[in-house]
């Protein structure tokens, strides 16, 4: 694959990559934004390098997952150096900000509410399988972990968003 | 094909509940509709591509950080020094130290005793061999 191929297909899969990124960062716009330009940047200087073992997309979201949790680190790291009150950054909540929950229908925000309760792992099977139509094989890489692994927490957080959202449904 | 199409396939067959199916489809659509409602404030791929959609705010954050723990460190050593010199100080004091009730055990006529007397020499209490005729007189009367 050449460079400008390369460019235009992470261009289409731009907005699916942007969606993967909300969901490692649970739901922070801003920290999504840094982790997918990081993730980018990393592509272009080859600190990552795809070798076509896997699709693009399954690559790439791969590279976005691991850059969100370095991200991630690395905020812990300065917090702890720094204290909060010094990185001046707000209580960071995992839902969706206000504007951004203003903007969500009843129904999507239910669904939030309800996916956080799940465990992570769960929801990012979900996500990925839901979300971005990836199969369970193509989840599995991307998270890297096995297939049955990945079927199991398919299967388990599945049962228990359901129940979730009948219990929801009910109230 | 899609992961749960996959499951279905592989695990369930043909023996799949179909309400199950139904449910999937039910959960399908509403991460459609949240894919919808998210992907629709996604920002532009060329400003994040290019690297240039925002600054680096963590550089300005190491600087602070660089600098804090500087003056930590240096503040540290000058404590460190400080305290130093001062157990040095008090040390002093204490070789030098006197009791203020130390001239209490002077003894009156300490140095006769510190001093072994000489057949034909005469100490007075001051340590001084008198030289003159007036301590010979006293001799004399003596003898």
């Amino acid at each position: 694959m050449d460079k400008n191929e390369f460019h235009d297909e992470l261009e289409r899969i731009h907005p699916a990559s942007f969606g993967w990124a909300l969901w490692c960062c649970d739901h922070r716009r801003d920290e999504a934004e840094e982790v997918l330009q990081a993730a980018y940047v990393k592509v272009l200087e080859g600190g990552t390098r795809f070798e076509g073992r896997a699709t693009l997309r399954t690559w790439f979201f791969s590279v976005v997952r691991r850059t969100a949790w370095e991200h991630r680190r690395r905020r812990w790291v300065r917090e702890l150096l720094l204290g909060r009150w010094l990185t001046q950054q707000p209580a960071l909540a995992p839902h969706p900000s206000p504007d951004e929950a203003l903007s969500n229908s009843e129904e999507t925000r239910a669904l939030l509410r309800v996916l956080a309760k799940l465990p992570a792992r769960q929801r990012e099977v979900l996500h990925l399988v839901f979300y971005q139509d990836l199969t369970i094989e193509e989840t599995a890489k991307v998270l890297h972990i096995s297939l049955g692994t990945a079927r199991t927490h398919f299967e388990r957080g599945k049962t228990r968003l359901r129940s979730l959202l009948a219990q929801k449904e009910t109230r | 094909m899609n992961g749960d199409q996959n499951l279905h396939k592989d695990d369930r067959g043909d023996k799949a509940p179909l309400d199950t199916s139904l449910q999937d489809t039910a959960l399908r659509k509403r991460f459609a509709g949240l894919r919808q409602e998210e992907q629709q404030h996604t920002p532009a791929f060329a400003p994040l591509w290019s690297g240039r959609a925002r600054a680096p705010h963590s550089k300005g954050l190491w600087y602070v950080a660089a600098a804090c723990v500087l003056i930590i460190v240096v503040a540290i050593l000058l404590l460190r020094s400080e305290q130093t010199s001062r157990n040095e100080v008090s040390m002093v004091e204490i070789t030098e130290w006197k009791a203020p009730t130390d001239f209490l055990l002077e003894t009156p006529g300490r140095e006769i005793l510190q001093t072994v007397p000489e057949i034909g020499r005469w100490r007075g209490y001051t340590g001084v061999t008198p030289a003159d005729g007036h301590s010979q007189v006293r001799k004399k009367v003596l003898h």
